[in-house]
């Protein structure tokens, strides 16, 4: 009963937060942690990225099986990603990536995911 | 007859107004006679120290006051000279890349936030201004030193209506790796002659420091530079480091105006 009551409140509060969620912008655009739907058959995805005022340092799927970049670069006039990875079975991934919605903390990457040759469409999103 | 007298009143008001403007202009008719040099030194007031010499940078006792009227209203190079409304809005995009050592991706955000007209500026959901913004912000501020506690306080009334503290005491600031960022930084002082310099380092990088969209990261470093050049100027000079934002230091400066009177009240709402 008490639930149903708090209910209400609960999602006005959370509607009225959300501005100030989607309207936070950071520093470096790169920043942070993206996850999305990549390969086919499609998984999940999440990229981890860190800007050190030279490099663009990347990790994919952080854990275990943690594939580093090899080299990313920013090209910012057209806010185009390209990164390099290298998988432990020596698999070749790039991802070639456009940034989106930069004014918003969820800003988006959306192009593609290619391993070993074979591209796929991806949307990363920034958690 | 509410009315006929109010006109009466309104006439002679009128009149009265043109005698005081007779009056004023003969006087200043007599003022020109100076020479710009003798008429600054007979206006310009000592800066106020305390018993000890030291400047007080706030009000002497039984004084109101307060810091504001800034000579520039955004974060500019010294020296450099493009035209930018009080928003920090440049009047020419093509001036972009003068207004600070930009690196490329720091350009291109730059760019892009004038270009959409500052929207995501989140000033906009009540995040407060930080840094050298806070010094440029409406609502004037106050530099409060509590000599009993070696803190320097300044108190806004611009942005929230919020405070910095400056520890004056000596100690150094915390290992970089160990900190998490804010919004206001961690900042001790020290003087330098009459200057009270604060080294600031610690910030996040969720808010702007410039009203026109200056990018920074965590790794933002503020030099400032407080000097109370006469009792109603105050030189605010500051050194910003960013090297993943800035391919160089660079600094920046304005004055601002004692300002006699009460900071108003006021509080951010969305």
């Amino acid at each position: 009963m008490k639930l149903r009551k708090l209910l209400p409140a609960g999602c006005l509060f959370a509607l009225a937060s959300l501005p100030a969620i989607s309207m936070g912008q950071e520093g470096y655009p790169l920043d942070g942690t993206w996850r999305g739907e990549g390969g086919q058959p499609p998984e999940t995805v999440v990229v981890v990225m860190s800007w050190d005022g030279a490099t663009i340092n990347g990790r994919i799927n952080p854990g275990r099986n943690t594939i580093n970049f090899t080299s990313a670069k920013l090209d910012a006039a057209n806010w185009q990603l390209h990164a390099e990875a290298m998988s432990k079975e020596g698999e070749v991934i790039v991802i070639d990536a456009k940034l989106e919605n930069i004014g918003s903390y969820t800003r988006t990457l959306t192009g593609t995911w290619t391993v070993d040759g074979v591209a796929n469409p991806i949307v990363l999103t920034r958690e | 007859m509410l009315v006929q007298l109010s006109k009466t009143f309104s006439s002679h008001r009128k009149l009265l107004a043109a005698a005081m403007l007779l009056a004023l202009t003969a006087c200043g008719g007599e003022t020109t006679t100076e020479t710009p040099d003798a008429a600054t030194t007979a206006v310009a007031r000592e800066t106020p120290r305390y018993d000890d010499s030291v400047v007080r940078f706030d009000r002497v006792p039984g004084e109101q006051g307060y810091w504001g009227n800034p000579s520039k209203h955004s974060l500019i190079e010294t020296g450099v000279d493009v035209p930018m409304d009080e928003q920090g809005l440049l009047a020419n995009i093509a001036d972009a890349s003068k207004v600070a050592p930009f690196m490329d991706w720091s350009l291109a955000l730059y760019q892009y936030r004038q270009n959409n007209g500052l929207k995501d500026d989140p000033v906009n959901v009540c995040i407060s201004p930080a840094g050298p913004r806070h010094l440029q912000a409406d609502g004037g501020f106050r530099i409060i030193q509590d000599r009993n506690y070696d803190r320097v306080y300044l108190m806004f009334g611009g942005g929230n209506r919020n405070w910095r503290h400056i520890n004056m005491d000596g100690r150094m600031p915390p290992n970089p790796d160990e900190v998490t960022g804010t919004y206001y930084g961690y900042s001790t002082g020290h003087w330098e002659g009459d200057t009270l310099v604060v080294e600031s380092s610690g910030f996040n990088d969720r808010f702007w420091f410039s009203n026109g969209g200056l990018p920074h990261t965590a790794m933002l470093h503020l030099t400032e530079r407080f000097t109370r050049n006469d009792y109603d100027t105050l030189t605010y000079q500051v050194t910003i480091t960013d090297p993943y934002t800035y391919t160089r230091p660079w600094n920046a400066e304005w004055t601002l105006d004692w300002i006699d009177g009460e900071i108003e009240e006021h509080f951010c709402e969305q």
